[in-house]
């Protein structure tokens, strides 16, 4: 059905000429970002990107794209693209800039590392990272392998609460991270004779058809649907997918834990689980059962404000669906109990023998093993370097190495008490951190102003680079630069078709540069990109052919990944033998691991820190459950505010709210509007959304105004409309992981000229933040 | 196979991360000199 045009018509080769056209056929990451590698026909002319379409010939994407790519070319040739290297030349602040080099720019890299490595020791360079996109492995590897310190950061993302505590849990409790199964993982899709059809999709914590997260499409929820796949969504917001689902579940923010034990309870309690495998294949499933007892249906309709019947309701249907798949998302991981929801919705994947069996949630690694993200080049740091890093002996999780990030509010007390040793550099590679994941962002860029030396890699000047930066250096494009991507699967070509923007550099050429004037025993061995990338495809037991030939074939799916069952074929463990990459060998509904870290071993419900059940005093000054982070059409975070035509869809940072709050609080509709908690506030403009509970509003997130000034007090409007001067740092679970982006308090009032008078981006840069405001 | 010698996402060897106690099986710290549950000795890591 899906394949109901002619795919004879669309051509199968890397290059062709189309009369003045050259035609380039790959795939695109980032940048600008993006979480999917859709695959793509490139049009240029005379080295210049004209025209973009999607290709009908790539598995992934079936010639489906989304409007940051549809309007690639708009973002490629925007005048305000970083052009060329520059030097800050008035204060921090300042943006006053001078143009220099290449090689000016390196040469200050280079004497500056000289002389913190002589003077204070390279561990005192840390570098920031964003969100999954194709500026992930290099970073780490300039970290690393060329600066040699290991403290890289996801920067500042309180609580690492973005995939991390999803990812976690998947190794700790299976070895081996899943996905749900929308038959993407092979290359004739639907018509793998083995792949089945999910039943039932439980769309768990996103909105998978705008967000596109984790490298998953969301229109792949729609062509379930087409099949006859069943929704149940749960979500405080009412989504188009919620609109078209069997059961919805308006939950409140930050209660998925006690939702999936919720759902563990029926299922147990009615026997609906899947006897085979949790006999077989499970380690500790009589703790879990002794467990869910303290979670009873009342008890978790009182707790996340769903009622009983729909919670039993919808456990019922998940269980008896076969297959059955979650998609799960970042909602998930922004809250106190992300580890413990996130542990708890692997459980049911389990409960229910819907692991890694076709339509379920499918086990998978990179293509070919080959992308090491954020871990790259860890080998090069010695122990005695290891011991160093930021913050790291003090998580459990983060010391034995489940993740290759110090923590982020670690890094944020680090660079605020210069212990346990100021930190000299930063080093910010594709990340704005106080525009989009920094919680408290105030406190953040009041941190980040210690920082004597900072280098900024982008596309765009950003409030980041203006605050911060003392050189800026200009990143190129995806369609500019040869790369590839093997997150998850299939390895996918990504192959320039444009020529790079005035003097951009991909990331991969910044690596090499570097890496041959400070590590030329590490690098000079790479005469090019090519040759390096080459040499990423091939290592330790990779593919057998080089860079070019992967341009060639554009997609290579690896059959490990499309194969089903493999704990009962022996591919999972480096003994060939059945089972899972666990202590036990089994799937581990109870963790040994937590056990031995001192962590509760069973999933559990833990309240937001702020609430109506744990500072109901609190709630009488700020009435409101404040949720954050819901995702734009056209922006991604705090990328593509620039653009004309993403301006157009998006002209103002919007604040949801139920009409009738909004009433009671004389509100309208399009009313700039205050939200407010004892953080901070920020100014957005009222949307009725009837779906959401009364009692909750929702805060769109990344948003900054590059058509304002970009020199402070003004930079950019960054704290504006800014949700992060509500949020936290350094208020996390138990494990370190998941911090309550999504799940905190706020009060809502309009905007007037006497509440205005002072915006909150000079509150921040000249006044010293809302504390000192307020007093 | 996947190993995270170089990070990859997969995760670090079980056996750096938890010791088994010879007696009563209970998983411990491979710190741990005494089994935290039965304390029993536990065997020394090579």
């Amino acid at each position: 059905m899906f394949e109901d045009f002619n795919m004879e018509l669309y051509r199968t080769e890397a290059r062709w000429q189309e009369g003045e056209y050259t035609v380039t056929r790959t795939s695109v990451w980032t940048a600008p970002g993006c979480h999917n590698g859709c695959g793509v026909l490139l049009y240029s002319k005379n080295g210049k990107l004209e025209k973009i379409e999607g290709d009908p010939n790539a598995p992934f994407n079936r010639g489906r794209l989304c409007l940051r790519c549809i309007n690639m070319i708009e973002q490629v040739y925007s005048n305000d693209r970083l052009k060329w290297p520059l030097k800050r030349v008035g204060e921090k602040g300042d943006n006053k800039w001078q143009r220099i080099t290449w090689d000016e720019a390196y040469d200050i890299i280079e004497a500056k590392y000289n002389e913190i490595k002589d003077n204070h020791g390279v561990e005192s360079i840390a570098t920031l990272v964003g969100t999954g996109r194709n500026s992930m492995w290099q970073p780490a590897v300039i970290t690393r392998a060329i600066f040699g310190s290991p403290n890289l950061c996801f920067g500042f993302l309180s609580g690492d609460s973005c995939y991390q505590p999803r990812m976690t849990a998947n190794l700790i409790k299976l070895g081996d991270c899943v996905i749900s199964d929308c038959s993407q993982t092979h290359p004739l899709r639907e018509k793998n004779s083995e792949w089945k059809k999910p039943e039932v999709i439980v769309v768990w914590g996103n909105n998978p058809l705008v967000s596109n997260g984790d490298g998953f499409m969301g229109h792949w929820i729609v062509d379930m649907m087409r099949l006859g796949t069943k929704l149940i969504v749960v979500d405080p917001a009412l989504t188009w997918l919620a609109a078209k689902a069997d059961i919805w579940l308006r939950g409140r923010p930050g209660t998925d834990a006690a939702l999936a034990l919720g759902f563990l309870n029926v299922i147990i309690n009615e026997d609906l689980y899947d006897h085979d495998f949790v006999e077989n294949w499970t380690y500790g499933f009589e703790d879990l059962v002794e467990r869910v007892k303290e979670y009873p249906p009342e008890k978790v309709a009182d707790i996340t404000w769903i009622p009983k019947d729909q919670i039993v309701e919808a456990a019922r249907m998940y269980a008896k669906a076969k297959p059955a798949a979650i998609q799960w998302g970042l909602a998930i991981d922004m809250q106190m109990a992300a580890m413990e929801a996130s542990g708890a919705i692997t459980d049911l994947m389990a409960l229910t023998g819907n692991i890694d069996v076709p339509g379920g949630n499918i086990i998978q690694r990179y293509a070919y093993n080959r992308s090491k993200k954020y871990g790259s080049a860890i080998e090069y740091i010695p122990e005695e370097m290891l011991l160093k890093r930021i913050g790291t002996y003090e998580s459990p999780i983060h010391e034995s190495g489940y993740t290759p990030f110090i923590p982020p509010d670690k890094l944020l007390e680090c660079l605020e008490t210069g212990r346990p040793y100021p930190v000299q550099m930063l080093w910010l590679q594709g990340t704005n951190p106080i525009a989009n994941m920094a919680g408290e962002a105030p406190r953040v860029y009041a941190a980040m102003k210690k920082v004597p030396f900072c280098v900024v890699v982008d596309l765009f000047m950003t409030p980041s680079a203006v605050a911060f930066a003392d050189l800026v250096l200009p990143a190129a494009m995806s369609v500019e630069r040869d790369s590839f991507r093997a997150w998850w699967t299939p390895l996918r070509s990504i192959a320039r078709g444009a020529e790079q923007y005035e003097q951009s550099k991909s990331d991969e050429e910044i690596v090499l540069d570097l890496g041959k004037r400070i590590r030329p025993d590490r690098f000079d061995k790479y005469k090019d990109v090519n040759e390096y990338l080459t040499q990423l495809l091939k290592e330790d037991g990779g593919v057998d052919y080089d860079f070019d030939t992967l341009v060639e074939r554009v997609n290579d799916f690896w059959d490990w990944d499309y194969t089903y069952q493999k704990h009962e074929k022996g591919l999972l463990r480096s003994d060939g033998q059945p089972g899972f990459v666990t202590p036990t060998g089994l799937y581990e509904f109870t963790s040994p691991l937590f056990d031995v870290w001192g962590f509760d071993m069973l999933p559990k419900h833990i309240e937001p820190v702020e609430g109506p059940y744990t500072t109901p005093e609190l709630m009488r000054e700020f009435p409101l459950i404040l949720t954050t982070g819901n995702r734009l059409w056209g922006c991604f975070h705090s990328e593509h505010r620039q653009l004309p035509t993403m301006r157009e869809i998006h002209p103002d940072p919007m604040m949801d709210i139920n009409p009738q709050t909004a009433k009671e609080l004389g509100i309208n509709e399009g009313d700039w509007v205050w939200l407010e908690n004892r953080r901070g506030r920020c100014k957005q403009k009222a949307r009725f959304n009837i779906g959401l509970d009364p009692k909750v509003v929702r805060g769109e997130h990344g948003w900054w105004f590059p058509e304002k000034e970009g020199a402070e007090p003004t930079l950019y409007g960054v704290f504006d409309s800014n949700i992060n001067n509500l949020t936290t740092m350094g208020v996390h679970g138990p494990t370190h992981y998941g911090a309550p982006y999504k799940s905190t308090v706020c009060k809502v009032y309009k905007v007037t000229p006497e509440n205005d008078r002072v915006s909150p981006t000079e509150i921040v840069t000249r006044m010293g933040g809302f504390s000192y405001a307020k007093r | 196979m996947c190993s995270n010698d170089k990070g990859g996402f997969v995760p670090p060897d079980a056996n750096k991360l938890v010791a088994r106690c010879p007696a009563c099986k209970a998983f411990n710290s491979p710190k741990n000199i005494k089994c935290k549950k039965c304390g029993a000795d536990m065997p020394k890591k090579s």
